[in-house]
Formats: structure tokens, sequence, C-alpha cells
């Protein structure tokens, strides 16, 4: 499990040397290998691997890293309570599950405890890289599909009161606007347009909304937005 | 590429086998295919340099990019090869998954 940097060329999505570091957290050692031969054939900086939840804090505390690329069904601590761990004791490291689940209720687990992406297994190397990006700053990526999936069950449910009342007494008209906007699932591109702002105002609506609702990321937004009945 | 690999996979396919199995085997599998993939990336860069380094007449480079060409293309029919039967096996794993009963009204 020892830190390497690895900088070679043929690097994607605009990952860039060293740039990210990551942490691999799956009980499938020749998985792990491959995944890290793959990654830092990309450029990432794969600064660790866990063979379960319980070594992987371990890590986070050691290492720090950006990104916890985590898998779910593991011996001893799973992926769901690590993530939720990870969430709680080191807020700036986001977690991507990366699985070979499609199952509605592990996505809905994953998600609550705190994931800010979910990937399958099968996902192409372009994939994972732009999943690496994307959580890496702190943005989510979902496919649509499963997004959909998950605030459809979540819409099966009754809707809790107390968030409604959060959202009206914490957050302003415009960021209301803007988190039914995202529990409709439009990306910052869209809400800028529907909204005629910039899409870095966007971005700054959805930090307070974030921070204000005291959630970690977009598609916890959107939950909670639909949770409150207002999408 | 492990042929063993591949025989176990069609074997599953056939077969109303553990789910426990399957997902083993469909991990053993995406491990197989990052492997592939991480070979590719390594052909791709050498084919790449050999290129650059290649001069008029340079003989033993161009029998090294024939065979990088050749090795590409067998990496690249052995990835594919893996990742349809993984989905082949995968859409089985579905079929295995319990059916949830069907929701019934409050009496």
């Amino acid at each position: 499990m020892s830190e390497t940097l690895n900088t070679t060329p043929g690097h994607e999505d605009g990952a860039e040397k060293g740039s990210i570091r990551v942490l691999i957290v799956d009980d499938h050692g020749l998985f792990r290998t491959g995944l890290r031969n793959l990654l830092e054939e990309q450029g990432i900086h794969v600064v660790g691997e866990a063979g379960d939840g319980a070594e992987a804090l371990g890590l986070v505390r050691e290492l720090a890293p950006e990104v916890v690329l985590m898998d779910l069904n593991m011996p001893g601590i799973a992926g769901v309570e690590a993530t939720q761990r990870i969430a709680r004791e080191a807020p700036l490291t986001r977690v991507l599950v990366l699985t070979i689940s499609d199952d509605d209720g592990d996505v809905m687990d994953a998600i609550l405890a705190g994931a800010c992406g979910y990937l399958l297994k099968d996902a192409s190397i372009h994939e994972l890289v732009r999943g690496i990006n994307a959580a890496a700053v702190g943005e989510s990526l979902i496919s649509p599909q499963i997004a959909a999936k998950v605030l459809q069950r979540v819409r099966a449910t009754n809707t809790v009161p107390k968030a409604a009342e959060a959202i009206r007494s914490e957050l302003s008209d415009r960021e209301v606007d803007v988190l039914r906007l995202i529990a409709n699932g439009k990306d910052n591109a869209e809400i800028a347009r529907e909204l005629t702002i910039s899409p870095k105002t966007v971005k700054n609506h959805i930090s307070n909304i974030l921070v204000k609702l005291q959630i970690e990321n977009r598609i916890q937004a959107a939950v909670f937005a639909v949770r409150s009945g207002l999408a | 590429m492990g042929g063993v690999l591949l025989d176990r996979i069609e074997e599953l396919i056939g077969t109303p086998a553990q789910p426990d199995e399957v997902e083993r085997t469909l991990t053993d599998g995406y491990a197989e295919a990052l492997a592939l993939e991480a070979e590719r990336w390594r052909i791709h860069r050498r084919i790449g340099e050999a290129a650059a380094e290649l001069e008029e007449g340079d003989a033993e480079r161009v029998r090294e990019l024939s065979k990088l060409a050749r090795q590409l293309a067998k990496t690249d029919a052995q990835l594919a090869r893996l990742r349809d039967r993984l989905a082949a096996l995968r859409v089985h794993a579905r079929d295995l998954q319990p059916v949830e009963p069907a929701q019934q009204p409050c009496p």
C-alpha cells in the first residue's frame, strides 16, 4: 500500500499529472491492482489501497486523499458505513462508490450516506476519470438513470414537514428556485439559462444551499427538496 | 486473457448459480478487463514512442511497430469479448435477483 506518483502520458479528460489524490477501497486485490495501474496510466495519483472499511478509515486519516473509490460489499465495515464515517470525520474527502450493484436500495443507501457519485465497475476508464475529476471538485457524478431512480424512490415516501420548514426558513427565494431546478434534474448550465443568471452565480447559490441545509452534495440537495415536497 | 475465466462465465450463465459466485466472477472479470485496458494504454504509448523514433530504413523499428499493432488488435479483441460476456453475466445476475412481491392495497 505504498505511495506512488506516476507521471505517464496519455491522460484522459483533463486529469493532470498527480493532481488528484485517490484512495482505492475494495476487498478484491486483483481489482485494486488493475484499477491502480490503469489510473496511474492516466496520471492519477493513487496514494493508497484498502481492503475493507476499517482500513479505509485509517488511511483516510493518515493520507487525507481527495477522492475515495469505495466498493460497497466488503467484509467488516462495509462501504455504506465507511462512507458515512468518512463524510463525518473527513468532510473534505469525497467518496465515489464503485460497485457491481445497480440495486436501487444500494444506490440510495450510498447517496444518503454521503457518497457524491455512484459508478458501476463496468464503467469505462473515461467515465471513471470523469467521475474522479467531478468528485475532486465536489460535484456529483451519478448517471441520470440512477439519479432518477433515487428521486423516484424518495417521491414514493411521505414528505417530511421539517425539511420544508428548513427550506422556508433558511433559503432565499432565489436559492429555493435553484434547489427546485436541481431536484428536476437540471445541470448548472440549464439552471443558469432558466433563471437568466451566470453559471458561476448558480454555483455560488448551490454552495450556499449545501451550507445552509448542512448537506454534502447536489444529489442530497435534490433528495432534500423532494422530501420537503418542493419538487 | 485467462480462458479459465471465460469458461467460468459461460458456465455461470448456463446454470442457476449462486449470486455470491456470480458476484465474485464479475469482479474477477472486471479486474481482468482493467488489466487489459492498462495493457492497451501501454501498447498505445509504445507505438507512439516507436513511431516518433522511426527513421527511413529502420527495419527493426518497423518490425517492432508491426508487432505492437498485432498485440493491440489482439488485446482489443480480448477486451471486447470479455466485456461482452461480462455484460451477459450481469443480465443473468439480474435474473437471479428475487422479485419483490407486488404492493397490495391496505385492507
